[in-house]
């Protein structure tokens, strides 16, 4: 499979002798992009569909392949187990040398992610001199959604987004709990808010 | 009367433009006669002559209004139209006035617009309520006897008019006289003439005349082209006459001049934009591939034209009237446009029936070279829409379609060698081309046909070939494209209009019809298509030397991205370096089963002078190896200077050799998996002979090829079987394997190990086969169809096949299956083998999508079916494919549906 995906790049080397191109209107949307990063999020995506992870899933979102929505279910043995969460991921046009902007969809109390959903991972941040991100381009999007899934368990209580959250965290299990289940809605229940 | 006063001649001019134009004056008062001047008193003078004095105004009016009223009464014209003309003296008389009238020139024009107030009041009191037809319109079926009839009754009047004039001209002689009443009644006519052309509608006798003059040209080149002969000669000789219509006497009443010279030209137009050219004279040259312009321009220039100038100069009175060059021009430039139009209207047809309508085209050709910019846009709009209505439906097969548009190549590149039409008519075919889902294998396949000599194609499968490609194919010529291009920047004659040339113009030019069909389609589709059809194509091949072939890759190669020719080179390659393997285990193979040589035989082929080494083991090298050779050598020879001589020994008597049973022939083709497509895997038992055969190869294969390994694959195997029934023999060559490997499960004579057991009486169930054989339901059940068509199995009960050992047996059954199964089950794998392998991953691609993106419907810009396309290239199938899928994951429970919507659950 993945020698055809790669025999169907859609950045075309050469157009036809005669013009025309049959597939004109096909290859403008993606032209739109660059062509190693929808070749790169393909093969993403065919990895991700073929050798799932239990528990994460993702999609491109519309036809656009750099706009994913992502499902993550809640750790078990831990505060929000059997809880689903909806992300949404945008990759920038020089992905993989850049990370992808996640996104929360579902509201989450996390010491790590605040009211609007942004994240704080230090993997989510692009890495270099002066830069204290820790992106790499080996990463990609099954690892990113699996690092946060891990983060729902082990916050980085260090460098909060969210205050209360992290000390909540440290002193009251219990009442974080309460908290993480008052804040959450599940898919269903968000319908209509996209 | 304010007219007498006009006294100079110099006005008369301005009084014939004036009078073209506006009816006559029309003179209210009757002839002087009515108040006669019979003198003045004022002058008793002269009558006694006693005062000598001569009153000379008097006199001058007197004299004036007494030769006055001598001219009027002469002229006067009655109703009865018998006024005397015949007395002499009356007509002397009249001379005298009238010339004494003309000398002075107030009373010449007075006169002359007396006469014809005189004239015009007859006119129209006799003359006019006869020509009454003209007040309604004309059918144009009457119109040649009204218009006959109207120059009769003019003729009649202009007669009658000039009766008295030429009364006098019949008697006097004296030249100053007769010039006067000559000038007289030339300025008279005039009058005539335009009270005649005021006196009837103009637009209606125009169109009358037209219309006439046309009928009877028409009628006239009808006639003359019955003799047919100039259909088949190179001139057209049809004459046009006009005979029925005197121009000289339309001349002569008046109704020539303008007024009849446009009615001419309208006469000539309609003659020349339709009857002239839609004759079968210039009918399209179906045998010569001729264009008719040329003849069409030969008649125009010898007998059109001349015809033309005699009307005109007869029409105009001018004799020595003359066409210009340029007019003449304009006639053929006229009629080669119709020509061209009318050729237009039925393109199509010429495009279908090509290369036979070449004379049209080039027809439609001149028209266009003679034609506008208006004219191309004409040319291809109008074959655009003959496109649409008769060839772009779902009526038309691939072929045809395929065919027509090689035509329309051919056709438009020889009406315009740019290929800026071509370019324009060409789109919605090649649109409508791209739509089809057949076209590319079509193509593709017929690239492949063989064609021999006369054009027809050699093998089956002819619904899936397309002859003209083949031909077309066949025809062209690698080098050709070699210096051509867009590279070719030295080409300073070739230069479009700049208003035809198209965005890629200097592409387009040196493009034949090989590269317009390449071009149909992306490259990486087409070059798919074709390792497709030329994978079949090679599996299928006999012929070990694959000339064409390597010519077709070749092909490709100089026109298409050479590098994604890869696969096909790599295909090519497999085969080749195939047959030479084949050559070189089949070798091998010969030395195992050829019994090696006796010594008896080696001593025996050493002649007593002596044999180089080298030279006695190539006779024995077929069978025995080298060292058993050195061996008997040894045993059975003396060897000096590497040349060996005879032995004087005897050698032990040898056992008899034994017979070894003759292996199979099997060849092997070595297909490189990463470059073919994705083949047929089924998997099944081969005839159990093939097993050692398989092994042997595999082994010396690997000890050849290196890293590389083989992997049989028995569905794509073919062979050949012979069998032995009790009365007959069967033979079927080249079958594919699966039918070979099922019908030796019946046979009966067999060592090693047995899959299944046949007996004569039990039969075997296809279930049994399936199990014995591992083999795919529908592989076994085509080939106890095959078997059973050819009456070599025979279902003794209903399900249960035995072996029909004679063909007298009783078969139990009445109905025969007598045609054999089309081979419907090919190499490659088809469409639907691969969605329904990869049906797993496009599910669960759906149920991602559907978990992460909400409920979608099917259809539509964010349906499932585009979204899934748009992530998954491989997914190349449509609406039905995904609605097939979503019904399958319901019914796993991974989805559900509401309504259009569907949703993971």
């Amino acid at each position: 499979m993945a020698n055809r995906l790669d025999a169907m790049s859609p950045a075309m080397t050469s157009t036809p002798s005669i013009n025309q191109s049959s597939k004109a209107q096909d290859s403008a949307s993606r032209a739109m992009n660059n062509g190693n990063v929808v070749k790169r999020l393909q093969s993403e995506l065919m990895t991700l569909m073929t050798s799932p992870t239990p528990g994460i899933s993702a999609f491109p979102s519309t036809t656009d392949i750099t706009k994913w929505n992502a499902t993550l279910a809640g750790p078990v043995d831990t505060p929000y187990a059997n809880l689903t969460f909806k992300l949404t991921l945008a990759y920038p046009s020089n992905y993989p040398y850049a990370p992808p902007e996640v996104l929360f969809k579902t509201p989450i109390y996390h010491p790590n992610v605040d009211m609007s959903g942004r994240i704080c991972l230090d993997i989510l941040k692009p890495a270099g001199p002066g830069k204290e991100g820790a992106w790499s381009a080996v990463l990609n999007t099954g690892s990113v959604l699996l690092s946060i899934q891990s983060l729902l368990g082990e916050p980085n209580n260090a460098s909060p987004l969210n205050g209360e959250a992290a000390l909540l965290w440290d002193r009251d299990q219990d009442e974080y709990k309460k908290k993480v289940l008052a804040r959450h809605l599940e898919p269903s229940e968000m319908e209509g808010d996209e | 009367m304010a007219t007498a006063s006009i006294s100079a001649a110099s006005l008369t001019r301005r009084e014939d433009i004036f009078a073209s134009v506006f009816p006559p004056a029309s003179f209210t008062t009757p002839t002087p006669e009515a108040t006669p001047t019979i003198g003045v008193l004022s002058s008793p003078g002269k009558s006694f002559g006693g005062f000598n004095h001569t009153n000379q105004v008097a006199d001058g009016a007197v004299s004036f209004n007494r030769n006055w009223s001598t001219a009027t009464r002469f002229l006067t014209l009655t109703a009865s139209e018998h006024a005397s003309h015949d007395d002499r003296h009356a007509i002397r008389e009249a001379t005298a006035a009238l010339q004494y009238l003309w000398n002075s020139p107030s009373s010449r024009s007075d006169l002359v617009k007396w006469y014809n107030h005189e004239v015009s009041v007859h006119y129209s009191q006799f003359v006019l309520p006869s020509l009454g037809a003209w007040h309604n319109p004309i059918a144009s079926s009457n119109a040649l006897y009204v218009v006959r009839s109207t120059i009769d009754i003019l003729e009649n009047a202009q007669e009658l008019y000039n009766k008295a004039p030429s009364a006098i001209l019949n008697v006097i002689r004296d030249a100053s006289q007769r010039s006067a009443i000559e000038s007289f009644c030339i300025q008279t006519r005039q009058g005539m003439q335009r009270l005649f052309l005021h006196s009837l509608p103009r637009q209606r006798l125009q169109k009358t005349l037209a219309n006439v003059m046309y009928q009877l040209m028409e009628t006239s080149i009808q006639q003359s082209r019955e003799s047919g002969k100039c259909a088949k000669s190179e001139r057209c000789s049809c004459k046009v006459t006009i005979d029925d219509l005197s121009f000289t006497a339309l001349h002569t009443v008046g109704l020539g001049g303008n007024l009849g010279e446009r009615a001419f030209a309208h006469a000539v137009h309609k003659l020349l934009d339709g009857p002239a050219v839609e004759r079968r004279c210039f009918e399209v040259d179906w045998s010569g591939h001729e264009s008719v312009v040329d003849k069409l321009r030969e008649w125009i220039q010898s007998k059109f034209a001349p015809f033309v100038e005699q009307c005109l100069s007869k029409l105009t009175g001018n004799a020595s009237l003359q066409l210009t060059e340029s007019e003449i021009t304009q006639f053929v430039t006229m009629a080669a446009l119709k020509l061209g139009r009318q050729r237009t209207l039925s393109l199509f047809d010429y495009v279908k029936s090509w290369p036979h309508s070449q004379g049209a085209v080039l027809d439609i050709k001149e028209y266009l070279f003679f034609g506008s910019l208006t004219d191309k846009a004409h040319v291809c709009s109008s074959f655009t829409n003959q496109l649409q209505n008769r060839f772009l439906h779902a009526g038309v097969s691939t072929n045809e379609l395929l065919s027509i548009y090689i035509n329309v190549i051919h056709t438009f590149r020889l009406l315009d060698a740019r290929g800026v039409l071509l370019d324009k008519v060409a789109t919605p075919i090649r649109n409508y081309l791209r739509a089809r889902d057949d076209t590319v294998s079509i193509i593709a396949a017929s690239f492949l046909a063989d064609v021999d000599k006369n054009g027809a194609i050699l093998h089956s499968e002819s619904e899936k070939v397309c002859i003209d490609i083949a031909l077309e194919v066949a025809r062209s010529n690698l080098e050709e494209r070699q210096e051509s291009g867009t590279l070719n920047w030295n080409d300073m004659d070739w230069v479009p209009d700049p208003i035809d040339a198209g965005p890629q113009y200097k592409s387009s030019k040196s493009e034949d019809v090989v590269a317009y069909i390449l071009g149909l389609f992306e490259q990486a589709d087409f070059i798919k298509e074709v390792t497709n059809v030329l994978a079949q194509h090679l599996l299928h091949m006999v012929d070990s030397e694959y000339v064409k072939e390597t010519r077709l890759v070749e092909l490709f190669k100089t026109r298409l991205d050479a590098s994604k020719l890869q696969a096909a080179e790599v295909m090519l390659k497999d085969v080749r370096d195939s047959a030479s393997l084949n050559r070189k285990l089949k070798q091998r193979l010969a030395h195992r089963t050829n019994p090696p040589a006796t010594p008896r035989e080696i001593q025996a082929a050493i002649p007593q002078e002596g044999i180089p080494m080298n030279e006695l083991y190539e006779r024995f090298s077929n069978g025995t190896t080298h060292t058993q050779f050195l061996a008997i050598v040894k045993l059975v020879a003396n060897k000096r200077d590497n040349v060996l001589y005879p032995k004087r020994s005897r050698l032990p008597a040898e056992s008899p050799v034994k017979k070894t049973p003759s292996h199979p022939e099997f060849n092997l083709q070595v297909l490189s998996s990463f470059f073919w497509p994705e083949m047929q895997s089924r998997d099944y038992e081969v005839p159990s002979g093939f097993y050692p055969l398989q092994e042997h190869y595999s082994t010396y294969f690997q000890q050849q090829g290196g890293q590389r390994k083989l992997q049989f694959k028995p569905a794509l195997a073919r062979c050949t079987v012979e069998l032995e029934l009790e009365d007959r023999q069967v033979r079927e060559v080249d079958i594919p394997a699966w039918r070979g490997s099922v019908i030796d499960a019946f046979a009966s004579e067999r060592g090693d190990a047995v899959p299944i057991t046949y007996n004569s009486s039990d039969g075997l169930t296809p279930q049994q086969l399936m199990d014995a054989l591992r083999m795919d339901e529908e592989l076994v059940m085509d080939a106890l169809n095959f078997w059973t068509a050819k009456r070599v199995l025979y279902q003794c009960a209903p399900g249960i096949y035995a072996v029909l050992e004679s063909l007298d047996m009783d078969t139990g059954a009445d109905e025969h299956q007598e045609q054999e199964p089309a081979e419907s089950i090919s190499a490659v794998k088809t469409q639907d083998a691969m969605f329904q392998d990869n049906a797993p991953t496009f599910s669960i691609f759906i149920a991602n999508m559907l978990r992460n993106g909400g409920a979608k419907e099917i259809g539509g810009m964010m349906g499932i079916t585009s979204m899934l396309k748009m992530v998954l290239p491989t997914f190349t199938y449509g609406e039905e494919e995904v609605q097939y899928l979503l019904a399958e994951m319901e019914g796993r429970g991974e989805v559900t549906r509401n309504g259009d919507l569907w949703s993971a659950k």
